[in-house]
Protein backbone atom coordinates (compact mmCIF):
# COMPACT_ATOMS: atom_id res chain seq x y z
CA UNK A 1 0.00 0.00 0.00
CA UNK A 2 2.13 2.95 -1.15
CA UNK A 3 1.12 6.09 0.65
CA UNK A 4 1.34 9.38 -1.15
CA UNK A 5 2.06 11.21 2.10
CA UNK A 6 5.15 9.11 2.86
CA UNK A 7 8.38 10.96 3.62
CA UNK A 8 10.51 7.88 3.23
CA UNK A 9 9.25 4.85 1.37
CA UNK A 10 10.79 1.39 1.23
CA UNK A 11 9.73 -1.06 -1.46
CA UNK A 12 10.88 -4.66 -1.86
CA UNK A 13 14.07 -4.11 0.13
CA UNK A 14 16.48 -7.03 0.12
CA UNK A 15 19.89 -7.11 1.78
CA UNK A 16 22.05 -10.18 1.83
CA UNK A 17 25.49 -11.72 2.01
CA UNK A 18 26.93 -14.38 -0.29
CA UNK A 19 23.64 -14.93 -2.06
CA UNK A 20 21.69 -15.40 1.18
CA UNK A 21 19.14 -12.67 1.88
CA UNK A 22 18.89 -11.53 5.48
CA UNK A 23 16.32 -8.83 4.70
CA UNK A 24 13.89 -10.63 2.41
CA UNK A 25 11.64 -8.17 0.66
CA UNK A 26 10.45 -5.39 2.98
CA UNK A 27 8.01 -2.62 2.13
CA UNK A 28 6.96 0.12 4.50
CA UNK A 29 6.63 3.89 4.78
CA UNK A 30 7.81 6.50 7.23
CA UNK A 31 5.27 9.32 7.54
CA UNK A 32 6.17 12.95 8.28
CA UNK A 33 6.66 13.60 11.99
CA UNK A 34 5.88 10.08 13.16
CA UNK A 35 7.82 7.66 15.35
CA UNK A 36 8.01 4.31 13.59
CA UNK A 37 9.49 1.40 15.54
CA UNK A 38 11.29 -1.41 13.73
CA UNK A 39 10.93 -4.34 16.11
CA UNK A 40 12.56 -7.72 15.90
CA UNK A 41 14.94 -10.18 17.49
CA UNK A 42 18.63 -10.60 16.74
CA UNK A 43 19.06 -11.68 13.15
CA UNK A 44 15.67 -10.34 12.10
CA UNK A 45 17.41 -7.76 9.90
CA UNK A 46 16.59 -4.62 11.90
CA UNK A 47 20.03 -3.05 11.78
CA UNK A 48 20.61 -3.92 8.13
CA UNK A 49 17.26 -2.31 7.32
CA UNK A 50 18.12 0.77 9.39
CA UNK A 51 21.37 1.20 7.51
CA UNK A 52 19.66 0.56 4.17
CA UNK A 53 17.39 3.54 4.91
CA UNK A 54 20.50 5.72 4.75
CA UNK A 55 21.85 3.85 1.74
CA UNK A 56 24.62 2.41 3.91
CA UNK A 57 25.34 -1.26 3.34
CA UNK A 58 28.02 -3.20 5.21
CA UNK A 59 31.02 -4.38 3.21
CA UNK A 60 30.24 -7.39 1.04
CA UNK A 61 26.47 -6.93 1.26
CA UNK A 62 24.23 -7.04 -1.78
CA UNK A 63 21.01 -5.13 -1.83
CA UNK A 64 17.95 -4.71 -4.02
CA UNK A 65 14.70 -2.80 -3.87
CA UNK A 66 14.04 0.91 -3.49
CA UNK A 67 14.41 3.38 -0.66
CA UNK A 68 13.08 6.80 -1.61
CA UNK A 69 13.35 9.94 0.50
CA UNK A 70 11.16 12.81 -0.78
CA UNK A 71 10.79 10.62 -3.89
CA UNK A 72 14.47 10.20 -4.71
CA UNK A 73 17.17 7.70 -3.70
CA UNK A 74 19.22 8.50 -0.60
CA UNK A 75 22.83 9.49 -1.28
CA UNK A 76 25.69 10.31 1.09
CA UNK A 77 24.98 13.98 0.36
CA UNK A 78 21.73 13.54 2.32
CA UNK A 79 23.47 12.25 5.45
CA UNK A 80 23.12 14.57 8.37
CA UNK A 81 20.94 17.09 6.57
CA UNK A 82 18.00 15.01 5.35
CA UNK A 83 18.53 11.71 7.14
CA UNK A 84 20.76 11.03 10.12
CA UNK A 85 21.79 7.96 12.10
CA UNK A 86 22.03 7.57 15.86
CA UNK A 87 24.28 4.52 16.08
CA UNK A 88 24.09 1.64 18.54
CA UNK A 89 27.33 2.34 20.36
CA UNK A 90 27.56 5.90 21.64
CA UNK A 91 31.19 5.67 22.65
CA UNK A 92 32.51 4.63 19.25
CA UNK A 93 30.39 7.28 17.51
CA UNK A 94 32.46 10.08 19.05
CA UNK A 95 36.13 10.69 18.46
CA UNK A 96 38.06 10.39 21.71
CA UNK A 97 40.67 12.85 20.46
CA UNK A 98 38.58 15.99 19.93
CA UNK A 99 36.35 18.13 22.13
CA UNK A 100 32.67 17.35 21.61
CA UNK A 101 31.87 20.91 20.48
CA UNK A 102 34.55 20.75 17.77
CA UNK A 103 33.14 17.46 16.49
CA UNK A 104 29.68 18.98 16.25
CA UNK A 105 31.00 22.12 14.55
CA UNK A 106 32.80 19.97 12.00
CA UNK A 107 29.57 18.07 11.32
CA UNK A 108 27.82 21.40 10.74
CA UNK A 109 30.52 22.78 8.44
CA UNK A 110 30.76 19.63 6.36
CA UNK A 111 27.03 19.78 5.63
CA UNK A 112 25.95 23.41 5.74
CA UNK A 113 29.03 25.36 4.75
CA UNK A 114 28.64 27.88 7.59
CA UNK A 115 31.51 30.00 8.84
CA UNK A 116 33.63 28.61 11.66
CA UNK A 117 32.03 30.98 14.09
CA UNK A 118 28.45 30.22 13.06
CA UNK A 119 29.18 26.49 13.11
CA UNK A 120 30.54 26.78 16.62
CA UNK A 121 27.42 28.69 17.68
CA UNK A 122 25.17 26.06 16.14
CA UNK A 123 27.19 23.31 17.90
CA UNK A 124 26.71 24.98 21.29
CA UNK A 125 23.03 25.42 20.56
CA UNK A 126 22.69 21.74 19.60
CA UNK A 127 24.34 20.72 22.87
CA UNK A 128 22.04 22.87 24.97
CA UNK A 129 19.05 21.45 23.07
CA UNK A 130 19.93 18.02 24.49
CA UNK A 131 20.54 19.40 27.97
CA UNK A 132 24.32 19.69 27.89
CA UNK A 133 25.46 23.16 29.04
CA UNK A 134 27.15 25.01 26.19
CA UNK A 135 30.04 25.60 28.59
CA UNK A 136 30.84 21.88 28.31
CA UNK A 137 31.41 22.04 24.54
CA UNK A 138 35.17 22.08 25.14
CA UNK A 139 35.03 18.76 27.02
CA UNK A 140 36.22 15.46 25.59
CA UNK A 141 33.83 12.46 25.40
CA UNK A 142 35.65 10.65 28.25
CA UNK A 143 34.88 13.59 30.53
CA UNK A 144 31.14 12.95 30.06
CA UNK A 145 29.01 10.40 31.91
CA UNK A 146 27.39 7.58 29.90
CA UNK A 147 24.07 9.40 29.72
CA UNK A 148 25.70 12.68 28.64
CA UNK A 149 27.72 10.88 25.98
CA UNK A 150 24.53 9.37 24.62
CA UNK A 151 22.97 12.85 24.55
CA UNK A 152 26.02 14.22 22.74
CA UNK A 153 25.51 11.54 20.08
CA UNK A 154 21.89 12.67 19.75
CA UNK A 155 23.11 16.24 19.32
CA UNK A 156 25.45 15.02 16.58
CA UNK A 157 22.54 13.40 14.71
CA UNK A 158 20.27 16.43 15.20
CA UNK A 159 22.75 19.25 14.64
CA UNK A 160 21.89 19.68 10.96
CA UNK A 161 18.13 19.39 11.55
CA UNK A 162 17.46 16.27 9.46
CA UNK A 163 13.99 15.28 8.20
CA UNK A 164 14.42 11.68 9.34
CA UNK A 165 16.41 10.35 12.30
CA UNK A 166 17.18 6.64 12.33
CA UNK A 167 18.10 5.41 15.82
CA UNK A 168 19.57 1.91 15.94
CA UNK A 169 18.97 0.56 19.47
CA UNK A 170 20.33 3.80 20.92
CA UNK A 171 19.72 2.81 24.52
CA UNK A 172 20.31 -0.93 24.93
CA UNK A 173 23.42 -0.38 27.06
CA UNK A 174 21.71 2.07 29.42
CA UNK A 175 19.65 1.35 32.52
CA UNK A 176 15.87 1.80 32.22
CA UNK A 177 15.67 5.28 33.78
CA UNK A 178 18.45 6.68 31.55
CA UNK A 179 16.96 4.80 28.60
CA UNK A 180 13.63 6.49 29.08
CA UNK A 181 15.25 9.89 29.49
CA UNK A 182 17.31 9.52 26.29
CA UNK A 183 14.37 8.23 24.22
CA UNK A 184 12.07 10.90 25.61
CA UNK A 185 14.61 13.56 24.69
CA UNK A 186 15.11 12.13 21.20
CA UNK A 187 11.38 12.08 20.62
CA UNK A 188 10.95 15.59 21.96
CA UNK A 189 13.73 17.00 19.75
CA UNK A 190 12.29 15.26 16.68
CA UNK A 191 8.84 16.62 17.33
CA UNK A 192 10.26 20.11 17.95
CA UNK A 193 11.80 20.13 14.47
CA UNK A 194 9.07 18.05 12.83
CA UNK A 195 11.50 15.23 12.03
CA UNK A 196 10.36 11.62 11.67
CA UNK A 197 12.01 9.06 13.91
CA UNK A 198 12.71 5.45 13.01
CA UNK A 199 13.42 3.62 16.23
CA UNK A 200 15.08 0.21 15.98
CA UNK A 201 14.56 -1.91 19.07
CA UNK A 202 13.85 -5.39 20.37
CA UNK A 203 12.01 -4.14 23.46
CA UNK A 204 8.23 -4.03 23.23
CA UNK A 205 7.95 -1.78 26.30
CA UNK A 206 10.08 0.82 24.49
CA UNK A 207 7.73 0.57 21.51
CA UNK A 208 4.68 0.96 23.72
CA UNK A 209 6.09 4.05 25.43
CA UNK A 210 7.63 5.85 22.48
CA UNK A 211 6.30 4.85 19.05
CA UNK A 212 3.23 5.76 16.97
CA UNK A 213 3.46 2.86 14.54
CA UNK A 214 5.45 -0.34 14.51
CA UNK A 215 6.78 -2.79 11.96
CA UNK A 216 7.43 -6.23 13.43
CA UNK A 217 10.17 -8.08 11.54
CA UNK A 218 10.68 -11.81 11.67
CA UNK A 219 13.52 -13.42 9.75
CA UNK A 220 13.92 -10.41 7.49
CA UNK A 221 10.26 -10.08 6.53
CA UNK A 222 7.29 -8.11 7.80
CA UNK A 223 5.09 -10.03 10.24
CA UNK A 224 2.81 -7.19 11.28
CA UNK A 225 2.82 -3.45 10.61
CA UNK A 226 0.49 -0.80 11.92
CA UNK A 227 -0.48 1.59 14.75
CA UNK A 228 1.17 0.63 18.06
CA UNK A 229 -2.01 0.76 20.15
CA UNK A 230 -3.86 -1.43 17.68
CA UNK A 231 -1.11 -4.04 17.25
CA UNK A 232 -0.29 -4.31 20.96
CA UNK A 233 -3.93 -4.37 22.06
CA UNK A 234 -4.82 -7.11 19.60
CA UNK A 235 -1.88 -8.67 17.76
CA UNK A 236 -3.04 -10.58 14.69
CA UNK A 237 0.20 -12.19 13.47
CA UNK A 238 0.91 -15.36 15.49
CA UNK A 239 4.51 -14.23 16.06
CA UNK A 240 3.49 -10.85 17.52
CA UNK A 241 0.83 -12.56 19.65
CA UNK A 242 3.28 -15.17 20.97
CA UNK A 243 5.90 -12.55 21.76
CA UNK A 244 3.44 -10.40 23.70
CA UNK A 245 2.02 -13.35 25.61
CA UNK A 246 5.49 -14.46 26.73
CA UNK A 247 6.34 -11.15 28.43
CA UNK A 248 6.55 -11.41 32.22
CA UNK A 249 4.88 -8.00 32.52
CA UNK A 250 1.42 -9.35 31.77
CA UNK A 251 -1.27 -9.50 34.45
CA UNK A 252 -0.45 -12.88 35.98
CA UNK A 253 0.44 -14.15 39.45
CA UNK A 254 4.16 -14.18 40.24
CA UNK A 255 6.11 -17.41 39.75
CA UNK A 256 3.62 -18.87 37.28
CA UNK A 257 5.02 -20.35 34.08
CA UNK A 258 5.03 -18.03 31.06
CA UNK A 259 3.62 -19.04 27.68
CA UNK A 260 6.63 -19.80 25.50
CA UNK A 261 7.14 -19.40 21.77
CA UNK A 262 8.71 -22.81 21.05
CA UNK A 263 11.90 -23.20 19.05
CA UNK A 264 14.24 -20.40 18.03
CA UNK A 265 14.42 -17.82 15.25
CA UNK A 266 15.80 -19.26 11.99
CA UNK A 267 19.37 -18.59 10.91
CA UNK A 268 19.78 -16.58 7.67
CA UNK A 269 19.10 -18.79 4.66
CA UNK A 270 17.26 -21.30 6.85
CA UNK A 271 13.67 -20.40 5.91
CA UNK A 272 13.64 -22.11 2.54
CA UNK A 273 9.99 -21.88 1.56
CA UNK A 274 6.73 -20.76 3.05
CA UNK A 275 6.28 -18.69 6.19
CA UNK A 276 9.48 -18.30 8.22
CA UNK A 277 7.53 -18.57 11.47
CA UNK A 278 5.74 -21.82 10.48
CA UNK A 279 8.10 -24.20 12.39
CA UNK A 280 7.26 -22.37 15.65
CA UNK A 281 3.60 -21.65 14.95
CA UNK A 282 0.73 -23.60 16.51
CA UNK A 283 -1.55 -22.62 13.63
CA UNK A 284 0.78 -23.66 10.81
CA UNK A 285 -0.69 -25.79 8.01
CA UNK A 286 0.78 -27.27 4.83
CA UNK A 287 0.03 -24.02 3.06
CA UNK A 288 2.22 -22.11 5.58
CA UNK A 289 5.09 -24.50 4.94
CA UNK A 290 5.00 -24.09 1.16
CA UNK A 291 3.59 -20.67 0.35
CA UNK A 292 5.03 -17.48 1.75
CA UNK A 293 2.25 -15.22 3.10
CA UNK A 294 2.09 -11.81 1.44
CA UNK A 295 1.41 -8.82 3.71
CA UNK A 296 -2.28 -7.93 3.48
CA UNK A 297 -4.46 -5.27 5.11
CA UNK A 298 -6.52 -6.42 8.08
CA UNK A 299 -8.17 -4.44 10.87
CA UNK A 300 -6.30 -1.20 10.25
CA UNK A 301 -2.85 -2.74 9.96
CA UNK A 302 -0.87 -5.02 7.66
CA UNK A 303 -0.41 -8.69 8.52
CA UNK A 304 1.63 -11.39 6.77
CA UNK A 305 -0.12 -14.61 7.80
CA UNK A 306 -2.39 -17.01 5.93
CA UNK A 307 -4.54 -17.59 8.98
CA UNK A 308 -4.79 -14.21 10.67
CA UNK A 309 -8.42 -13.16 10.83
CA UNK A 310 -10.69 -11.14 13.02
CA UNK A 311 -12.66 -13.50 15.19
CA UNK A 312 -16.27 -12.42 14.86
CA UNK A 313 -17.32 -13.14 18.40
CA UNK B 1 15.95 -21.96 60.53
CA UNK B 2 19.30 -20.56 59.43
CA UNK B 3 18.90 -18.60 56.20
CA UNK B 4 20.88 -19.93 53.25
CA UNK B 5 22.50 -16.56 52.71
CA UNK B 6 22.77 -13.91 55.39
CA UNK B 7 24.47 -10.67 54.37
CA UNK B 8 25.10 -8.13 57.12
CA UNK B 9 26.33 -4.53 56.84
CA UNK B 10 28.25 -5.29 53.65
CA UNK B 11 30.65 -2.57 52.47
CA UNK B 12 32.52 -2.76 49.15
CA UNK B 13 34.95 -0.01 48.18
CA UNK B 14 36.94 0.67 45.03
CA UNK B 15 39.69 2.98 46.23
CA UNK B 16 37.96 6.01 47.69
CA UNK B 17 34.60 5.20 46.09
CA UNK B 18 32.07 3.21 48.14
CA UNK B 19 30.04 0.96 45.84
CA UNK B 20 28.15 -0.93 48.56
CA UNK B 21 27.47 0.99 51.73
CA UNK B 22 26.13 -1.19 54.55
CA UNK B 23 23.80 -3.66 52.82
CA UNK B 24 21.97 -6.38 54.77
CA UNK B 25 19.56 -9.03 53.48
CA UNK B 26 18.80 -12.74 53.65
CA UNK B 27 17.92 -15.44 51.13
CA UNK B 28 16.26 -18.63 52.33
CA UNK B 29 16.28 -21.99 50.56
CA UNK B 30 13.65 -22.12 47.82
CA UNK B 31 13.28 -18.35 47.87
CA UNK B 32 14.04 -15.75 45.21
CA UNK B 33 15.21 -12.32 46.31
CA UNK B 34 15.29 -9.75 43.52
CA UNK B 35 17.88 -6.97 43.59
CA UNK B 36 17.16 -3.99 41.34
CA UNK B 37 18.42 -0.45 40.87
CA UNK B 38 20.05 1.87 38.34
CA UNK B 39 23.49 1.29 36.80
CA UNK B 40 26.23 1.84 39.33
CA UNK B 41 24.00 1.41 42.39
CA UNK B 42 26.12 -1.48 43.68
CA UNK B 43 24.03 -4.51 42.62
CA UNK B 44 26.82 -6.34 40.85
CA UNK B 45 29.37 -5.38 43.50
CA UNK B 46 27.06 -6.96 46.06
CA UNK B 47 26.92 -10.12 43.93
CA UNK B 48 30.71 -10.16 43.56
CA UNK B 49 31.12 -9.90 47.33
CA UNK B 50 28.57 -12.65 47.95
CA UNK B 51 30.47 -14.91 45.55
CA UNK B 52 33.72 -13.77 47.17
CA UNK B 53 34.99 -12.74 43.74
CA UNK B 54 35.83 -9.54 45.59
CA UNK B 55 36.72 -9.31 49.26
CA UNK B 56 34.36 -6.85 50.97
CA UNK B 57 35.81 -3.98 52.98
CA UNK B 58 33.55 -4.68 55.92
CA UNK B 59 30.51 -6.72 56.91
CA UNK B 60 29.63 -10.38 56.88
CA UNK B 61 28.51 -12.84 54.24
CA UNK B 62 27.22 -15.98 55.94
CA UNK B 63 26.40 -18.94 53.75
CA UNK B 64 24.51 -21.67 55.62
CA UNK B 65 25.92 -20.23 58.83
CA UNK B 66 29.52 -20.11 57.57
CA UNK B 67 31.24 -16.71 57.46
CA UNK B 68 32.80 -16.42 53.97
CA UNK B 69 34.58 -13.08 54.10
CA UNK B 70 37.32 -14.33 56.42
CA UNK B 71 37.72 -17.76 54.85
CA UNK B 72 41.06 -18.78 53.32
CA UNK B 73 41.08 -19.62 49.59
CA UNK B 74 41.57 -23.26 50.49
CA UNK B 75 38.58 -23.43 52.85
CA UNK B 76 36.57 -21.36 50.39
CA UNK B 77 37.12 -23.97 47.68
CA UNK B 78 35.00 -26.43 49.62
CA UNK B 79 32.11 -23.93 49.82
CA UNK B 80 32.25 -22.49 46.29
CA UNK B 81 30.36 -25.34 44.59
CA UNK B 82 27.39 -24.63 46.83
CA UNK B 83 26.92 -21.08 45.55
CA UNK B 84 27.19 -20.62 41.80
CA UNK B 85 26.90 -17.64 39.48
CA UNK B 86 24.99 -17.34 36.21
CA UNK B 87 26.04 -14.28 34.22
CA UNK B 88 24.51 -12.07 31.57
CA UNK B 89 26.44 -12.99 28.45
CA UNK B 90 25.68 -16.62 27.58
CA UNK B 91 28.55 -16.86 25.09
CA UNK B 92 31.08 -15.01 27.23
CA UNK B 93 30.39 -17.33 30.19
CA UNK B 94 31.57 -20.40 28.30
CA UNK B 95 34.86 -21.15 26.61
CA UNK B 96 34.39 -20.77 22.84
CA UNK B 97 36.78 -23.65 22.07
CA UNK B 98 35.42 -26.51 24.14
CA UNK B 99 32.39 -28.69 23.60
CA UNK B 100 29.39 -28.03 25.81
CA UNK B 101 29.56 -31.45 27.49
CA UNK B 102 33.22 -30.97 28.44
CA UNK B 103 32.40 -27.63 30.05
CA UNK B 104 29.52 -29.08 32.05
CA UNK B 105 31.78 -31.98 33.11
CA UNK B 106 34.51 -29.65 34.33
CA UNK B 107 33.07 -28.85 37.79
CA UNK B 108 32.60 -32.59 38.35
CA UNK B 109 36.23 -33.26 37.42
CA UNK B 110 37.60 -30.38 39.47
CA UNK B 111 35.63 -31.50 42.50
CA UNK B 112 36.81 -35.09 42.09
CA UNK B 113 33.33 -36.38 41.37
CA UNK B 114 34.07 -37.66 37.86
CA UNK B 115 33.93 -41.36 37.07
CA UNK B 116 32.69 -43.58 34.28
CA UNK B 117 29.95 -44.22 33.48
CA UNK B 118 28.40 -41.99 36.17
CA UNK B 119 30.09 -38.76 34.92
CA UNK B 120 28.81 -38.78 31.34
CA UNK B 121 25.42 -39.90 32.60
CA UNK B 122 25.30 -36.93 34.98
CA UNK B 123 26.17 -34.55 32.10
CA UNK B 124 23.33 -35.99 30.00
CA UNK B 125 21.00 -35.67 32.96
CA UNK B 126 21.99 -32.02 33.50
CA UNK B 127 21.45 -31.22 29.82
CA UNK B 128 18.06 -32.84 30.00
CA UNK B 129 17.25 -30.94 33.21
CA UNK B 130 17.78 -27.58 31.46
CA UNK B 131 15.79 -28.71 28.44
CA UNK B 132 18.68 -29.29 26.03
CA UNK B 133 18.85 -32.37 23.83
CA UNK B 134 21.97 -34.32 24.95
CA UNK B 135 23.23 -34.32 21.33
CA UNK B 136 23.74 -30.56 21.75
CA UNK B 137 26.48 -31.48 24.25
CA UNK B 138 28.67 -32.26 21.26
CA UNK B 139 28.43 -28.68 20.00
CA UNK B 140 30.59 -25.63 20.57
CA UNK B 141 28.94 -22.55 22.15
CA UNK B 142 28.72 -20.60 18.88
CA UNK B 143 26.74 -23.48 17.38
CA UNK B 144 23.95 -22.87 19.91
CA UNK B 145 21.35 -20.11 20.07
CA UNK B 146 21.61 -17.54 22.87
CA UNK B 147 18.84 -19.25 24.82
CA UNK B 148 20.42 -22.70 24.42
CA UNK B 149 23.79 -21.31 25.43
CA UNK B 150 22.35 -19.68 28.57
CA UNK B 151 20.75 -23.04 29.43
CA UNK B 152 24.16 -24.70 29.03
CA UNK B 153 25.61 -22.11 31.42
CA UNK B 154 22.89 -22.94 33.94
CA UNK B 155 23.59 -26.68 33.48
CA UNK B 156 27.25 -26.04 34.28
CA UNK B 157 26.29 -24.10 37.41
CA UNK B 158 24.02 -27.00 38.44
CA UNK B 159 26.83 -29.55 37.94
CA UNK B 160 28.26 -28.37 41.25
CA UNK B 161 24.99 -29.28 42.99
CA UNK B 162 24.59 -25.71 44.29
CA UNK B 163 22.11 -24.52 46.89
CA UNK B 164 22.22 -20.86 45.88
CA UNK B 165 22.40 -19.36 42.39
CA UNK B 166 23.51 -15.75 42.01
CA UNK B 167 21.81 -14.71 38.78
CA UNK B 168 23.30 -11.48 37.43
CA UNK B 169 21.11 -10.33 34.51
CA UNK B 170 20.60 -13.93 33.35
CA UNK B 171 18.05 -13.12 30.63
CA UNK B 172 18.98 -9.57 29.59
CA UNK B 173 21.03 -10.65 26.59
CA UNK B 174 18.34 -13.01 25.32
CA UNK B 175 15.82 -12.28 22.61
CA UNK B 176 12.27 -11.81 23.90
CA UNK B 177 10.98 -15.08 22.44
CA UNK B 178 13.73 -17.04 24.26
CA UNK B 179 13.51 -15.14 27.56
CA UNK B 180 10.26 -16.73 28.78
CA UNK B 181 11.72 -20.22 28.32
CA UNK B 182 14.75 -19.48 30.53
CA UNK B 183 12.58 -17.78 33.19
CA UNK B 184 10.32 -20.87 33.25
CA UNK B 185 13.40 -23.08 33.56
CA UNK B 186 14.59 -21.11 36.61
CA UNK B 187 11.15 -21.52 38.22
CA UNK B 188 11.11 -25.27 37.49
CA UNK B 189 14.61 -25.82 38.87
CA UNK B 190 13.75 -23.94 42.03
CA UNK B 191 10.67 -26.13 42.55
CA UNK B 192 12.59 -29.34 41.91
CA UNK B 193 15.82 -28.59 43.73
CA UNK B 194 14.75 -26.06 46.37
CA UNK B 195 17.41 -23.58 45.19
CA UNK B 196 17.71 -20.10 46.63
CA UNK B 197 18.14 -17.33 44.03
CA UNK B 198 19.65 -13.89 44.30
CA UNK B 199 18.28 -12.38 41.09
CA UNK B 200 19.92 -9.17 39.93
CA UNK B 201 18.43 -7.34 36.97
CA UNK B 202 17.31 -4.12 35.31
CA UNK B 203 14.30 -5.95 33.98
CA UNK B 204 11.63 -5.03 36.53
CA UNK B 205 8.97 -7.24 34.94
CA UNK B 206 11.19 -10.32 35.07
CA UNK B 207 12.29 -9.57 38.65
CA UNK B 208 8.73 -9.06 39.89
CA UNK B 209 7.63 -12.23 38.16
CA UNK B 210 10.35 -14.44 39.64
CA UNK B 211 10.90 -12.96 43.09
CA UNK B 212 9.33 -13.54 46.47
CA UNK B 213 10.81 -10.24 47.65
CA UNK B 214 12.36 -7.34 45.72
CA UNK B 215 15.07 -5.10 47.18
CA UNK B 216 15.86 -1.78 45.51
CA UNK B 217 19.37 -0.34 45.74
CA UNK B 218 20.38 3.23 45.20
CA UNK B 219 23.89 4.64 45.66
CA UNK B 220 25.12 1.58 47.54
CA UNK B 221 22.22 1.27 49.97
CA UNK B 222 19.03 -0.76 50.02
CA UNK B 223 16.21 1.78 49.94
CA UNK B 224 13.19 -0.54 50.00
Amino acid sequence: MPRSDALLSVRGLRVGFDGVDVVRGLSFDVLPGEVLALVGESGAGKSLTARALLGMAPRGATSAGRVLLHGSPVTPADWGRRIALVPQDALSALSPAHPVGDQLALAVRSVQGLSRKDARLRAREALSEVGIPAARSGSFPHEFSGGMRQRAVLAMALVNRPDVVVADEPTTALDPATQDMVLGLLRERCSATGASLVLVTHALDVVRAHADRMAVLYAGALAEYGPVDRVLARPLAPYTAGLLASLPSGPRPPKTRLPVVPGRPPAPGEPAAGCAFAPRCARATDRCRTERPEPRPLDGRTVACHHAALETT
Amino acid sequence: MTPLLDVRDLVVRYGAATAVDGVSFQVRAGETVGLVGPSGCGKSSTAAAVLRLRRPHAGEVRFDGLELTALSERRLRAVRPRLQPVFQDPYGSLSPRRRIRAQIAEPLRVQGRWSRPAGPERVAELLDMVGLDPVLGERLPHELSGGQCQRAGIARALASAPELLVLDEPVSALDPSLRAGVLNLLLDLQDRLGLGYLFISHDMAAVRHLSDRVLTMRAGKIVT
